[in-house]
């Protein structure tokens, strides 16, 4: 006689974040009961919605570094998690930052019971334990159809700035490619977000490119799982130890410069076409089988001892 | 298939909310909820980056304080459907007159109604839907701080609630145990521990209301409590899947707890565990919105 768990999503509903996305649909696939928080939301009505859910779990997204438009500080949400880890509660850390050091290193360990970390940088400052845990796909059941608006050549999707050193080597490269492969590659960036449109961008574009950081030890492209797990072709450079080059992706060669990494990518695009319709399905297929959020998410409530 | 849900999110534990976002989980469908509070460029920003299949609404034409203006909202929700969002409006609401006499034909895709009141000025579909229970897979185990007699959560005092505070009062003179939460303390998460640890669960109905159906008669039977009732409409057989009384009678209350009480331990169960098994196959979260989706042609 078990009851479904209850689940909080402590959140900024005005990015989507694959984490966030993830985790809502998992936890209700697996017949739980999770709900979002806004962390822009006032503080009495963040205080209160817990009071009346009184999660058995509580994920975080942008906690304690909240975003600026947020009415409480993140030591507000520290003391909050502290007193519901009190009463109970198993509350997560989620770093997705592909920074070397964390913008917050200090104890964490009254507030928190683990840190997700898509990476493994050491993050001893905070005391708690941390898993690597990488970023995964949405479940989807079959590939979507092509949708015509949105049919491309070689599609990036993300950040583009040259002011940013976490973004301006990748925009080097893109500016690069715009001249070689003029219209055959687009650029979805700016404010909108299409994330929630993967699904049909995977199966429109030709191939979907993503980049890796190998410095950042042990991160790993959300696009990895992303774009192969919704039957799309992923051109990337640093797909770790979870895809197989030429079975589930194509691999490109990134170079000691943009020149050569953008030549590395035209020579890459070149390669798609062969295989291409039995490429989308076995890498549909494999994320679909290993790496959804399904997956993720199982793997932390077994952690918790709850699943 | 994307979806959204446009209402009071932050201020109101809505059944219907609630249901919505578990059932599109469930099915597969990544479902998000926005409030109905925000600023209306907010509001149009978050279903831009959406781009719902479906959006389903939450007090969208009595709109709660603090949120934009009703035909704001309109706007909003009419470029959402231009788009290509299947808009849904939602009418809990026992009122003989809709609040809002207008056509709204032109962006709204079904309007779901607890109750069979004429909404026929809306010139849209209209689908008799009550509420449901959340979809649960087995029956939770007790829980000893929440065990009690007879538990009843809603609101008490005047004006349409009066007659069933005076109920309430004059069951508890009869030396009923019921535990009342608090006013403003509400349990509808909280429901799988309630229903199993208390003895009974009492609910109302609105004979005199058309179709309306009280959401208990689903919440807590299908989440393994026993059910006393006055008005299931149909939905459960006495004695089978909860423990009927007659309307506006303490005596009634009195004499049904009393019967069920003779029950043994395991009669008690068979009505927990049939109750559960029926309103789960039948009347859960999931069958709703399967049946919506049935009628907008999406499932």
């Amino acid at each position: 006689m078990r009851r479904p768990l209850r689940s909080i999503m402590i959140c900024n509903p005005a990015y989507v974040s694959a984490y966030v996305l993830g985790v809502a649909q998992a936890m209700a696939m697996l017949g739980h009961w999770h709900r979002e928080i806004s962390v822009l939301a006032d503080f009495d009505r963040v205080s209160r919605q817990l009071e009346e859910h009184r999660p058995d779990i509580i994920w975080t997204h942008t906690v304690p570094w909240v975003p600026r438009e947020a009415p409480a500080p993140g030591w507000g949400y520290l003391d909050l998690l502290s007193e519901w880890r009190k009463r109970g509660s198993r509350v997560l850390l989620h770093d997705g930052d592909p920074r070397a050091a964390t913008r917050h290193p200090r104890d964490l360990s009254a507030a928190f019971d683990f840190a997700l970390c898509n990476h493994a940088q050491n993050r001893i400052d905070w005391k708690i334990p941390t898993v690597r845990w990488p970023y995964a796909a949405m479940v989807q059941r079959e590939i979507g159809e092509p949708v015509n608006a949105l049919r491309c050549g070689l599609l990036f999707a993300g950040i583009v700035r040259k002011d940013d050193d976490l973004y301006s080597p990748r925009t080097d490269v893109l500016g690069l490619l715009r001249e070689r492969l003029g219209d055959r590659l687009a650029v979805r960036s700016g404010v909108v977000n299409d994330r929630m449109q993967a699904a049909d961008v995977a199966s429109s574009a030709q191939a979907v490119l993503g980049f890796g950081r190998p410095e950042i030890k042990g991160w790993v492209d959300t696009r990895v799982f992303q774009y192969p797990g919704a039957g799309g072709v992923l051109l990337h450079d640093d797909a770790a130890e979870f895809l197989v080059p030429g079975v589930h992706f194509v691999e490109f060669k990134r170079g000691s410069t943009a020149e050569e990494t953008a030549a590395g990518v035209v020579e890459a695009f070149g390669r798609v076409g062969h295989e291409e319709i039995e490429m989308r399905a076995r890498a549909f297929a494999h994320v679909q089988a290993h790496h959804t959020w399904r997956h993720r998410v199982e793997s932390v409530l077994n952690l918790l001892g709850v699943a | 298939m994307r979806s959204l849900m446009l209402g009071d999110c932050e201020h109101y534990a809505s059944p219907y909310m609630r249901g919505v976002s578990q059932a599109m989980g469930l099915l597969g469908h990544p479902h998000a909820e926005v409030s109905i509070r925000l600023s209306a460029k907010d509001i149009a920003q978050r279903i831009g980056m959406w781009k719902p299949d479906v959006l389903w609404t939450h007090m969208l034409l009595w709109s709660p304080t603090g949120s934009p203006r009703v035909e704001e909202l309109i706007q909003i929700v009419s470029a959402a459907a231009k788009a290509g969002a299947r808009v849904i409006i939602h009418d809990g609401d026992a009122k003989p007159s809709t609040r809002y006499p207008h056509d709204l034909s032109a962006w709204c895709a079904l309007a779901l109604v607890n109750h069979e009141y004429d909404r026929s000025a809306w010139r849209v579909p209209v689908l008799r839907w009550p509420y449901f229970a959340a979809t649960q897979k087995e029956i939770a185990k007790p829980v000893t701080s929440l065990r009690c007699g007879l538990f009843f959560a809603g609101t008490v005092g005047g004006g349409i609630y009066s007659a069933r505070t005076a109920l309430l009062d004059a069951i508890r003179s009869r030396g009923v145990d019921i535990r009342i939460p608090e006013p403003g303390k509400n349990t509808i998460d909280r429901t799988p521990e309630i229903a199993s640890s208390s003895d009974a669960v009492l609910g109302f109905g609105r004979p005199s209301v058309p179709g309306w159906v009280d959401t208990r008669v689903f919440q807590y039977s299908g989440a393994g409590g026993i059910l006393l009732h006055d008005d299931v409409q149909g939905y459960l057989e006495p004695w089978t899947h909860f423990v009927p009384y007659q309307s506006n009678s303490a005596e009634s209350v009195s004499e049904a707890i009393a019967r069920l009480s003779t029950l043994s331990d395991s009669g008690k169960m068979s009505i927990r565990q049939r109750a559960f098994a029926h309103v789960q196959a039948h009347h859960s979260s999931r069958a709703r919105v399967r049946q919506v989706l049935a009628q907008l042609e999406m499932a």
